[in-house]
């Protein structure tokens, strides 16, 4: 779970941090990778006037594979990743790729309703769109002279 | 069967080219390598590599996968949270003898890259039948 205890407007220092860690881990992560450990895909998010974007890295899952879940400020992407071959006479020389049932949770910054949801899935990559609730929205307010 | 090489890269001032520093960082793709019958597969994860961006090169049966990938803003917003960067996907393996280096079938598709190699006709197992004198 991601969690954000500055006010989304506010410059999170640690990004950088964790974009950072997760290189490294990138970098040198040689071992097989289980999909079930809940850091599963990993995400980028992005933030606009009035609505969030969630990119997540989600490499050979077909989208009827894919079960996204959005209420309040939570994102919950959830899915299977399926094997590369079920075949049981396959001989394996190399399996690194991670695979199987994952389910992720991410707080977003902001509200969200559930109807200004857009997901389009490209390249292995999804890219989920949400837009704040009307109401939630920031107005500007009309100084009107008397 | 189809051993990785192990890249020094990095190790030599040279090798950090200028051709590093503009596609960022360097990644090691997760890979799945099965074999079936006189097939072997190469399953390689790319996300974000745009499918004509894939490089997949052979050379005195070093065969070496790459792909760049840019994760460039959505328009109108701005980065708060990220966990994968921008950089490139690379990998080498040697492939031995055994494999036919002129058939190798390559598909990219939804961000994972799918090699397909055969065993050469040498290579397969052959009966040999012995005959009555």
């Amino acid at each position: 779970m991601l969690s954000h205890g500055l006010s989304p407007a506010q410059w999170d220092p640690f990004a950088e941090l964790r974009q950072l860690q997760s290189q490294m881990n990138r970098m040198f992560d040689t071992g097989a990778r289980d999909a079930r450990t809940g850091n599963w895909p990993p995400v980028n998010m992005w933030l606009g006037d009035d609505s969030v974007v969630v990119t997540a890295e989600m490499p050979g899952v077909a989208q009827d594979d894919i079960d996204l879940t959005v209420r309040e400020n939570t994102l919950i992407i959830a899915g299977t990743r399926k094997a590369t071959t079920d075949d049981k006479d396959a001989a394996w020389h190399r399996r690194e790729r991670p695979l199987g049932e994952f389910s992720r949770s991410i707080r977003l910054p902001l509200r969200v309703d559930p109807d200004k949801v857009e997901a389009r899935a490209k390249n292995g990559i999804l890219e989920i769109e949400m837009g704040r609730p009307d109401a939630e929205r920031p107005r500007k307010i009309k100084v009107k002279a008397i | 069967m189809t051993n990785e090489v192990t890249r020094t890269g990095g190790d030599v001032a040279r090798t950090d080219s200028e051709n590093t520093r503009d596609s960022g960082p360097i990644f090691r793709p997760a890979t799945d390598i099965f074999e079936k019958g006189d097939m072997v597969t190469v399953v390689i994860d790319m996300p974000g590599v745009t499918p004509d961006s894939v490089d997949v090169s052979l050379e005195n049966r070093a065969l070496t996968v790459r792909g760049t990938f840019n994760a460039p803003a959505p328009e109108g917003y701005r980065r708060i949270y990220a966990e994968y960067a921008p950089g490139t996907f690379e990998r080498a393996f040697s492939l031995p003898d055994t494999i036919d280096a002129g058939a190798i079938d390559a598909v990219h598709r939804d961000g994972v890259l799918t090699l397909t190699l055969k065993k050469s006709e040498a290579a397969k197992p052959k009966q040999i039948k012995v005959k009555a004198a």
